[in-house]
Protein backbone atom coordinates (compact mmCIF):
# COMPACT_ATOMS: atom_id res chain seq x y z
CA UNK A 1 0.00 0.00 0.00
CA UNK A 2 2.26 2.41 1.02
CA UNK A 3 4.74 2.36 -2.45
CA UNK A 4 1.80 3.54 -4.09
CA UNK A 5 2.23 6.95 -2.48
CA UNK A 6 5.39 7.36 -2.13
CA UNK A 7 6.07 8.90 -5.85
CA UNK A 8 3.94 11.30 -5.39
CA UNK A 9 4.99 12.52 -1.95
CA UNK A 10 8.73 12.13 -3.56
CA UNK A 11 7.27 14.53 -6.35
CA UNK A 12 6.22 17.21 -3.67
CA UNK A 13 9.26 16.70 -2.12
CA UNK A 14 11.38 17.45 -5.19
CA UNK A 15 8.83 20.30 -6.15
CA UNK A 16 9.32 21.57 -2.50
CA UNK A 17 12.85 21.50 -2.63
CA UNK A 18 13.16 23.35 -6.09
CA UNK A 19 10.26 25.85 -4.69
CA UNK A 20 12.94 26.83 -1.47
CA UNK A 21 15.68 27.26 -4.16
CA UNK A 22 13.54 30.44 -6.25
CA UNK A 23 12.95 32.97 -4.56
CA UNK A 24 9.34 33.73 -5.42
CA UNK A 25 7.03 30.85 -4.47
CA UNK A 26 4.75 30.03 -6.62
CA UNK A 27 1.14 28.17 -5.70
CA UNK A 28 1.86 24.35 -6.00
CA UNK A 29 -0.60 22.02 -7.58
CA UNK A 30 -2.43 19.99 -5.42
CA UNK A 31 -1.92 15.34 -5.60
CA UNK A 32 -5.27 14.34 -6.06
CA UNK A 33 -5.27 10.04 -6.68
CA UNK A 34 -5.85 9.35 -10.36
CA UNK A 35 -5.44 5.90 -12.98
CA UNK A 36 -2.19 4.79 -10.61
CA UNK A 37 -4.80 4.37 -7.68
CA UNK A 38 -6.84 1.43 -7.38
CA UNK A 39 -10.75 2.78 -7.43
CA UNK A 40 -10.01 5.36 -10.04
CA UNK A 41 -13.15 6.97 -11.06
CA UNK A 42 -12.57 8.32 -14.81
CA UNK A 43 -14.26 11.86 -14.50
CA UNK A 44 -15.72 11.38 -11.46
CA UNK A 45 -18.86 14.10 -11.35
CA UNK A 46 -18.48 16.40 -8.38
CA UNK A 47 -17.13 19.49 -6.92
CA UNK A 48 -16.71 22.62 -9.04
CA UNK A 49 -16.85 19.79 -11.80
CA UNK A 50 -20.17 19.73 -11.43
CA UNK A 51 -20.87 23.63 -10.54
CA UNK A 52 -18.93 24.33 -13.65
CA UNK A 53 -20.65 21.86 -15.83
CA UNK A 54 -24.08 23.07 -14.01
CA UNK A 55 -23.46 26.71 -14.84
CA UNK A 56 -24.82 28.98 -17.66
CA UNK A 57 -21.24 29.93 -19.23
CA UNK A 58 -20.95 33.36 -20.91
CA UNK A 59 -18.75 33.65 -23.91
CA UNK A 60 -18.29 37.59 -23.33
CA UNK A 61 -16.94 37.36 -19.58
CA UNK A 62 -15.28 34.20 -20.94
CA UNK A 63 -13.05 36.15 -23.33
CA UNK A 64 -12.25 38.84 -20.36
CA UNK A 65 -11.42 35.64 -17.96
CA UNK A 66 -9.25 33.96 -20.76
CA UNK A 67 -7.14 37.01 -20.88
CA UNK A 68 -4.62 35.00 -17.86
CA UNK A 69 -4.37 32.13 -20.48
CA UNK A 70 -3.55 33.47 -23.60
CA UNK A 71 -0.04 34.38 -22.51
CA UNK A 72 0.46 30.39 -23.28
CA UNK A 73 -2.04 29.73 -25.62
CA UNK A 74 -2.17 32.53 -27.67
CA UNK A 75 -4.96 35.70 -28.41
CA UNK A 76 -6.88 33.39 -30.77
CA UNK A 77 -6.97 29.89 -28.75
CA UNK A 78 -4.89 28.14 -31.56
CA UNK A 79 -1.95 26.76 -28.99
CA UNK A 80 1.57 26.71 -30.93
CA UNK A 81 2.07 24.62 -33.42
CA UNK A 82 5.65 23.19 -32.37
CA UNK A 83 2.45 21.45 -29.71
CA UNK A 84 4.05 23.10 -26.35
CA UNK A 85 0.67 24.36 -25.60
CA UNK A 86 -2.43 22.92 -27.26
CA UNK A 87 -5.00 24.63 -29.35
CA UNK A 88 -7.75 25.29 -27.58
CA UNK A 89 -9.79 27.00 -29.92
CA UNK A 90 -13.32 25.24 -31.16
CA UNK A 91 -12.71 22.45 -28.02
CA UNK A 92 -15.85 21.05 -26.43
CA UNK A 93 -17.07 22.99 -23.60
CA UNK A 94 -17.45 19.65 -21.70
CA UNK A 95 -13.54 18.30 -22.26
CA UNK A 96 -12.13 22.41 -21.73
CA UNK A 97 -14.26 21.99 -17.95
CA UNK A 98 -13.22 18.32 -17.18
CA UNK A 99 -9.38 19.43 -17.50
CA UNK A 100 -9.44 22.55 -16.32
CA UNK A 101 -11.32 21.25 -13.60
CA UNK A 102 -8.92 18.07 -13.57
CA UNK A 103 -5.72 20.29 -13.50
CA UNK A 104 -7.43 22.18 -10.26
CA UNK A 105 -7.82 19.24 -8.33
CA UNK A 106 -3.87 17.91 -9.16
CA UNK A 107 -5.63 14.58 -11.37
CA UNK A 108 -3.89 15.88 -14.30
CA UNK A 109 -0.34 16.98 -13.48
CA UNK A 110 0.64 20.31 -14.82
CA UNK A 111 2.58 22.68 -12.61
CA UNK A 112 3.46 24.82 -15.24
CA UNK A 113 -0.01 25.65 -15.82
CA UNK A 114 -1.42 25.41 -12.01
CA UNK A 115 -0.59 28.67 -10.81
CA UNK A 116 -2.09 30.44 -13.97
CA UNK A 117 -5.80 28.53 -13.52
CA UNK A 118 -6.35 27.63 -9.73
CA UNK A 119 -9.11 28.82 -8.22
CA UNK A 120 -7.21 32.43 -6.95
CA UNK A 121 -7.51 33.34 -10.41
CA UNK A 122 -10.58 31.75 -12.24
CA UNK A 123 -13.67 30.96 -10.27
CA UNK A 124 -16.17 27.76 -11.30
CA UNK A 125 -18.24 30.48 -13.30
CA UNK A 126 -15.66 31.22 -15.05
CA UNK A 127 -14.21 28.22 -16.14
CA UNK A 128 -17.78 27.85 -17.78
CA UNK A 129 -17.60 31.00 -19.17
CA UNK A 130 -14.10 30.41 -20.61
CA UNK A 131 -15.28 27.30 -22.00
CA UNK A 132 -18.46 27.88 -24.03
CA UNK A 133 -15.95 31.05 -25.27
CA UNK A 134 -13.81 28.61 -26.29
CA UNK A 135 -15.84 25.97 -28.13
CA UNK A 136 -17.05 29.00 -30.19
CA UNK A 137 -13.92 30.21 -31.48
CA UNK A 138 -13.31 29.32 -35.17
CA UNK A 139 -10.17 27.05 -35.69
CA UNK A 140 -6.71 28.83 -36.49
CA UNK A 141 -5.79 27.55 -39.60
CA UNK A 142 -1.97 26.89 -38.99
CA UNK A 143 -1.35 23.27 -37.30
CA UNK A 144 1.53 21.84 -36.47
CA UNK A 145 1.64 18.70 -38.88
CA UNK A 146 3.91 15.65 -38.22
CA UNK A 147 6.34 14.12 -41.08
CA UNK A 148 3.74 12.88 -43.31
CA UNK A 149 5.35 9.85 -43.79
CA UNK A 150 3.35 7.01 -42.44
CA UNK A 151 -0.63 8.31 -42.92
CA UNK A 152 -1.73 5.20 -44.31
CA UNK A 153 -0.65 3.05 -40.71
CA UNK A 154 -1.76 6.12 -38.47
CA UNK A 155 -5.26 5.81 -40.95
CA UNK A 156 -5.46 1.97 -40.72
CA UNK A 157 -4.55 2.40 -36.13
CA UNK A 158 -7.54 5.12 -36.01
CA UNK A 159 -9.97 3.35 -37.81
CA UNK A 160 -9.15 0.06 -36.03
CA UNK A 161 -9.12 1.71 -32.76
CA UNK A 162 -10.05 5.15 -32.26
CA UNK A 163 -12.67 6.00 -34.20
CA UNK A 164 -15.19 4.58 -32.50
CA UNK A 165 -14.94 6.83 -29.44
CA UNK A 166 -13.03 10.33 -31.61
CA UNK A 167 -15.71 9.98 -34.65
CA UNK A 168 -14.50 9.71 -37.88
CA UNK A 169 -13.83 13.31 -38.59
CA UNK A 170 -11.65 13.52 -35.16
CA UNK A 171 -14.59 15.81 -34.01
CA UNK A 172 -14.79 13.72 -30.30
CA UNK A 173 -18.00 13.62 -28.47
CA UNK A 174 -19.08 16.55 -26.02
CA UNK A 175 -21.76 14.69 -24.59
CA UNK A 176 -19.01 11.58 -23.40
CA UNK A 177 -15.97 14.20 -23.25
CA UNK A 178 -14.10 12.85 -25.58
CA UNK A 179 -12.11 15.23 -27.24
CA UNK A 180 -12.39 16.57 -30.65
CA UNK A 181 -8.58 15.42 -32.51
CA UNK A 182 -9.14 16.69 -35.50
CA UNK A 183 -7.00 20.29 -36.08
CA UNK A 184 -4.91 19.60 -32.70
CA UNK A 185 -1.18 20.28 -33.40
CA UNK A 186 0.25 17.15 -33.90
CA UNK A 187 3.25 17.36 -31.37
CA UNK A 188 0.99 18.38 -28.48
CA UNK A 189 -0.98 14.77 -29.27
CA UNK A 190 1.67 12.45 -29.60
CA UNK A 191 3.16 13.92 -26.41
CA UNK A 192 -0.35 13.36 -24.75
CA UNK A 193 -0.46 9.83 -26.14
CA UNK A 194 2.66 8.90 -25.33
CA UNK A 195 1.64 10.08 -21.48
CA UNK A 196 -1.47 8.09 -21.64
CA UNK A 197 0.45 4.83 -23.04
CA UNK A 198 2.53 5.22 -20.14
CA UNK A 199 0.22 5.92 -17.40
CA UNK A 200 1.27 9.57 -16.60
CA UNK A 201 -1.33 11.08 -17.55
CA UNK A 202 -3.40 10.29 -14.60
CA UNK A 203 -6.67 11.40 -15.62
CA UNK A 204 -6.70 9.82 -18.39
CA UNK A 205 -9.79 7.03 -19.34
CA UNK A 206 -8.99 3.29 -18.76
CA UNK A 207 -10.28 2.16 -21.96
CA UNK A 208 -7.59 4.90 -23.45
CA UNK A 209 -4.83 3.65 -21.65
CA UNK A 210 -5.44 -0.02 -22.64
CA UNK A 211 -6.19 1.09 -26.59
CA UNK A 212 -2.55 2.20 -27.00
CA UNK A 213 -0.76 -0.15 -24.27
CA UNK A 214 0.86 -1.77 -27.40
CA UNK A 215 1.71 1.01 -29.59
CA UNK A 216 5.61 1.75 -30.64
CA UNK A 217 6.74 5.30 -30.81
CA UNK A 218 6.35 5.24 -34.36
CA UNK A 219 2.64 4.11 -33.86
CA UNK A 220 2.07 6.80 -31.93
CA UNK A 221 3.27 9.34 -34.54
CA UNK A 222 1.84 7.87 -37.21
CA UNK A 223 -2.02 8.25 -35.58
CA UNK A 224 -0.86 11.58 -34.31
CA UNK A 225 0.05 12.99 -37.07
CA UNK A 226 -3.32 11.06 -39.10
CA UNK A 227 -5.58 12.90 -36.29
CA UNK A 228 -4.27 15.91 -36.90
CA UNK A 229 -4.68 16.28 -40.61
CA UNK A 230 -8.84 15.29 -39.87
CA UNK A 231 -11.31 17.73 -40.95
CA UNK A 232 -13.53 17.73 -37.67
CA UNK A 233 -17.33 18.83 -37.37
CA UNK A 234 -18.61 19.07 -40.78
CA UNK A 235 -19.99 22.35 -40.89
CA UNK A 236 -24.08 23.04 -41.16
CA UNK A 237 -25.41 21.67 -44.45
CA UNK A 238 -26.36 25.59 -46.35
CA UNK A 239 -29.70 26.30 -46.10
CA UNK A 240 -31.94 25.21 -49.59
CA UNK B 1 6.57 64.97 0.55
CA UNK B 2 10.31 66.71 1.84
CA UNK B 3 12.42 67.03 -1.21
CA UNK B 4 15.32 67.98 0.73
CA UNK B 5 15.12 64.13 1.90
CA UNK B 6 15.99 62.67 -1.41
CA UNK B 7 18.49 65.20 -2.89
CA UNK B 8 20.18 63.03 -5.12
CA UNK B 9 16.79 62.30 -7.34
CA UNK B 10 15.47 65.77 -7.18
CA UNK B 11 17.44 68.57 -8.86
CA UNK B 12 17.32 71.67 -6.03
CA UNK B 13 17.03 74.67 -8.45
CA UNK B 14 13.37 72.98 -9.48
CA UNK B 15 12.51 73.52 -6.17
CA UNK B 16 12.23 77.49 -5.94
CA UNK B 17 9.62 77.93 -8.92
CA UNK B 18 7.84 74.80 -7.20
CA UNK B 19 7.41 76.73 -4.52
CA UNK B 20 6.24 79.75 -5.94
CA UNK B 21 3.95 78.36 -8.19
CA UNK B 22 2.51 76.75 -5.26
CA UNK B 23 1.85 80.04 -3.13
CA UNK B 24 0.50 81.88 -6.01
CA UNK B 25 -1.80 79.27 -6.71
CA UNK B 26 -2.79 79.43 -2.37
CA UNK B 27 -2.49 75.63 -2.50
CA UNK B 28 -5.65 74.55 -3.25
CA UNK B 29 -6.34 71.70 -2.00
CA UNK B 30 -7.58 68.36 -4.32
CA UNK B 31 -11.05 68.24 -1.77
CA UNK B 32 -12.65 70.22 -4.75
CA UNK B 33 -12.84 67.45 -6.20
CA UNK B 34 -15.02 68.17 -9.02
CA UNK B 35 -12.80 71.13 -10.17
CA UNK B 36 -9.88 69.70 -12.87
CA UNK B 37 -7.59 73.09 -12.18
CA UNK B 38 -7.05 71.72 -8.35
CA UNK B 39 -6.14 68.67 -9.49
CA UNK B 40 -3.60 69.50 -11.56
CA UNK B 41 -2.48 71.91 -8.55
CA UNK B 42 -2.20 69.38 -6.54
CA UNK B 43 -0.03 66.81 -8.87
CA UNK B 44 1.88 70.10 -9.34
CA UNK B 45 2.37 70.43 -5.63
CA UNK B 46 3.22 66.93 -4.49
CA UNK B 47 3.46 64.48 -7.32
CA UNK B 48 5.31 66.48 -9.93
CA UNK B 49 8.69 66.18 -8.84
CA UNK B 50 9.19 62.92 -9.13
CA UNK B 51 5.91 61.96 -11.65
CA UNK B 52 6.67 65.16 -13.88
CA UNK B 53 3.22 67.27 -13.95
CA UNK B 54 2.62 65.24 -16.84
CA UNK B 55 3.06 61.81 -15.41
CA UNK B 56 6.12 61.64 -17.53
CA UNK B 57 8.63 61.16 -14.68
CA UNK B 58 12.61 62.23 -16.03
CA UNK B 59 14.38 60.07 -13.65
CA UNK B 60 14.54 56.36 -14.77
CA UNK B 61 14.00 55.57 -11.14
CA UNK B 62 9.89 56.89 -10.95
CA UNK B 63 7.56 55.61 -12.69
CA UNK B 64 5.61 57.36 -15.74
CA UNK B 65 2.14 57.40 -14.82
CA UNK B 66 1.04 59.09 -17.88
CA UNK B 67 -1.40 57.07 -20.04
CA UNK B 68 -1.83 54.35 -17.09
CA UNK B 69 -5.52 52.72 -17.09
CA UNK B 70 -7.81 54.59 -14.15
CA UNK B 71 -8.03 50.84 -12.28
CA UNK B 72 -4.78 50.48 -12.19
CA UNK B 73 -3.68 53.82 -10.83
CA UNK B 74 -6.80 53.82 -8.40
CA UNK B 75 -5.84 50.44 -7.24
CA UNK B 76 -1.93 51.30 -6.47
CA UNK B 77 -2.87 54.52 -4.38
CA UNK B 78 -5.47 52.43 -2.59
CA UNK B 79 -2.78 49.49 -2.18
CA UNK B 80 -0.20 51.98 -0.93
CA UNK B 81 -2.82 53.81 1.88
CA UNK B 82 -3.60 50.23 2.91
CA UNK B 83 0.38 49.48 3.33
CA UNK B 84 -0.44 46.26 1.06
CA UNK B 85 2.11 48.07 -1.71
CA UNK B 86 5.01 50.30 0.56
CA UNK B 87 7.02 53.34 -0.57
CA UNK B 88 9.41 55.29 1.68
CA UNK B 89 8.74 58.19 -0.42
CA UNK B 90 5.03 57.90 -1.60
CA UNK B 91 4.50 57.66 2.23
CA UNK B 92 3.98 61.30 3.22
CA UNK B 93 1.58 61.92 0.76
CA UNK B 94 -0.25 58.73 0.76
CA UNK B 95 -1.00 59.64 4.06
CA UNK B 96 -3.59 62.61 3.54
CA UNK B 97 -5.16 61.04 0.56
CA UNK B 98 -8.44 60.50 0.68
CA UNK B 99 -10.61 58.59 -1.77
CA UNK B 100 -12.18 61.11 -3.83
CA UNK B 101 -8.41 62.18 -4.33
CA UNK B 102 -7.30 58.90 -5.61
CA UNK B 103 -9.76 59.22 -8.04
CA UNK B 104 -9.29 62.39 -9.49
CA UNK B 105 -5.75 61.67 -9.55
CA UNK B 106 -6.74 58.41 -11.42
CA UNK B 107 -8.51 60.13 -13.34
CA UNK B 108 -6.02 62.96 -14.10
CA UNK B 109 -3.00 60.92 -14.83
CA UNK B 110 -4.85 58.48 -17.02
CA UNK B 111 -5.74 61.31 -19.37
CA UNK B 112 -2.24 62.44 -19.91
CA UNK B 113 -0.36 61.18 -23.11
CA UNK B 114 2.64 58.37 -22.67
CA UNK B 115 6.22 59.82 -23.77
CA UNK B 116 8.36 57.83 -25.64
CA UNK B 117 11.03 55.65 -23.25
CA UNK B 118 14.57 54.78 -24.17
CA UNK B 119 16.18 51.52 -25.03
CA UNK B 120 19.73 51.45 -23.04
CA UNK B 121 21.04 48.21 -23.74
CA UNK B 122 20.00 47.66 -27.40
CA UNK B 123 21.65 44.38 -27.80
CA UNK B 124 19.15 42.98 -24.60
CA UNK B 125 16.14 44.12 -26.76
CA UNK B 126 16.00 40.97 -29.32
CA UNK B 127 15.85 38.69 -26.52
CA UNK B 128 13.18 40.94 -24.83
CA UNK B 129 10.56 41.26 -27.90
CA UNK B 130 10.98 37.59 -28.02
CA UNK B 131 10.14 36.86 -24.39
CA UNK B 132 8.10 39.45 -24.20
CA UNK B 133 5.79 38.16 -27.28
CA UNK B 134 6.39 34.37 -27.35
CA UNK B 135 7.70 33.79 -23.37
CA UNK B 136 9.74 31.14 -22.45
CA UNK B 137 8.05 27.96 -22.63
CA UNK B 138 10.58 25.89 -21.05
CA UNK B 139 10.40 27.54 -17.55
CA UNK B 140 6.71 28.06 -18.14
CA UNK B 141 7.04 31.55 -18.90
CA UNK B 142 3.48 33.35 -20.40
CA UNK B 143 4.27 35.35 -22.63
CA UNK B 144 4.01 39.70 -21.33
CA UNK B 145 1.76 40.53 -24.30
CA UNK B 146 -1.07 37.96 -22.92
CA UNK B 147 -2.31 40.10 -20.54
CA UNK B 148 -0.51 43.26 -21.37
CA UNK B 149 -1.28 42.89 -25.02
CA UNK B 150 0.90 42.77 -28.21
CA UNK B 151 1.21 46.43 -28.26
CA UNK B 152 1.74 46.72 -24.77
CA UNK B 153 -1.24 48.60 -23.87
CA UNK B 154 -2.48 46.59 -21.20
CA UNK B 155 -6.39 46.59 -20.18
CA UNK B 156 -8.49 47.66 -17.39
CA UNK B 157 -7.03 44.44 -15.36
CA UNK B 158 -2.94 44.65 -16.44
CA UNK B 159 -1.33 47.93 -16.55
CA UNK B 160 0.16 49.91 -20.14
CA UNK B 161 3.58 49.25 -20.32
CA UNK B 162 4.76 50.59 -23.54
CA UNK B 163 7.12 53.36 -23.19
CA UNK B 164 7.89 52.94 -19.44
CA UNK B 165 11.52 53.36 -18.23
CA UNK B 166 13.13 50.59 -18.04
CA UNK B 167 14.77 51.04 -14.51
CA UNK B 168 11.43 51.41 -12.99
CA UNK B 169 10.19 47.75 -14.94
CA UNK B 170 13.14 46.08 -13.94
CA UNK B 171 12.84 47.00 -10.30
CA UNK B 172 9.40 46.25 -10.06
CA UNK B 173 10.17 42.61 -12.04
CA UNK B 174 12.25 41.78 -9.35
CA UNK B 175 10.69 42.86 -6.13
CA UNK B 176 7.74 40.47 -7.98
CA UNK B 177 10.64 37.57 -8.07
CA UNK B 178 11.75 38.10 -4.82
CA UNK B 179 7.89 38.74 -3.14
CA UNK B 180 8.81 42.01 -1.84
CA UNK B 181 5.96 43.14 -4.05
CA UNK B 182 3.14 41.09 -3.55
CA UNK B 183 0.12 43.22 -4.63
CA UNK B 184 -0.37 41.67 -7.69
CA UNK B 185 -3.37 40.59 -8.37
CA UNK B 186 -3.97 36.17 -8.01
CA UNK B 187 0.17 36.12 -7.36
CA UNK B 188 0.07 36.79 -11.11
CA UNK B 189 3.67 38.70 -11.41
CA UNK B 190 4.87 36.95 -8.40
CA UNK B 191 4.67 33.86 -10.28
CA UNK B 192 5.78 35.11 -13.98
CA UNK B 193 8.63 36.85 -12.45
CA UNK B 194 9.48 34.29 -9.78
CA UNK B 195 10.43 31.91 -13.15
CA UNK B 196 12.47 34.34 -15.00
CA UNK B 197 16.35 35.13 -15.01
CA UNK B 198 17.89 38.30 -14.28
CA UNK B 199 18.98 38.73 -18.07
CA UNK B 200 15.13 37.50 -18.73
CA UNK B 201 13.82 40.64 -16.58
CA UNK B 202 16.67 43.08 -18.06
CA UNK B 203 15.68 42.10 -21.45
CA UNK B 204 12.20 42.52 -21.21
CA UNK B 205 12.69 45.93 -19.43
CA UNK B 206 14.69 47.41 -22.26
CA UNK B 207 12.03 45.77 -25.00
CA UNK B 208 9.32 47.45 -23.03
CA UNK B 209 11.26 50.52 -22.59
CA UNK B 210 11.51 50.91 -26.45
CA UNK B 211 7.94 49.98 -27.30
CA UNK B 212 6.02 52.78 -28.99
CA UNK B 213 4.00 54.72 -26.88
CA UNK B 214 0.44 54.57 -27.61
CA UNK B 215 -1.28 57.01 -28.39
CA UNK B 216 -3.08 59.41 -25.68
CA UNK B 217 -6.59 58.55 -24.40
CA UNK B 218 -9.47 60.93 -25.07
Amino acid sequence: MLHRFMTPLLAAALLLGAGSSRAGDEPLQPWAPGIETPGYVWNEMRGEKLIALEAQGDPLRGEIAFEVCQGCHDANAGGEPDGSYPRLAGQHATVLIKQLTDVRAGVRDNQKMYPYAADHVITPQEIADIAVYLQGLPAPSTIGLGPGTNLDRGKALYQHQCEDCHGTRGQGDAAKFYPSVAGQHYAYLLREARLIRDGDRRNAHPDMVEAVADYSEAELSAVADYMSRLPGPEAAAPAE
Amino acid sequence: MQPSSNPTQTPRRCLAPLALTALLTCAPTLSQADDPESTRAFVQRECAQCHGVDGNSIAPAFPKLAGLQHEYLAKQLNDFRSGRRQNEIMAPVIETLTAAQVDDLADYFSRQRRAMGTTYLKGMVRLGRRIYHDGIEERGVPACAGCHKPDGAGTPRSPLLAGQHSAYVLAQLRAFHSDQRDNDRARLMRTTAGRMTESDMIAVSEYIAGMDAIPAQP
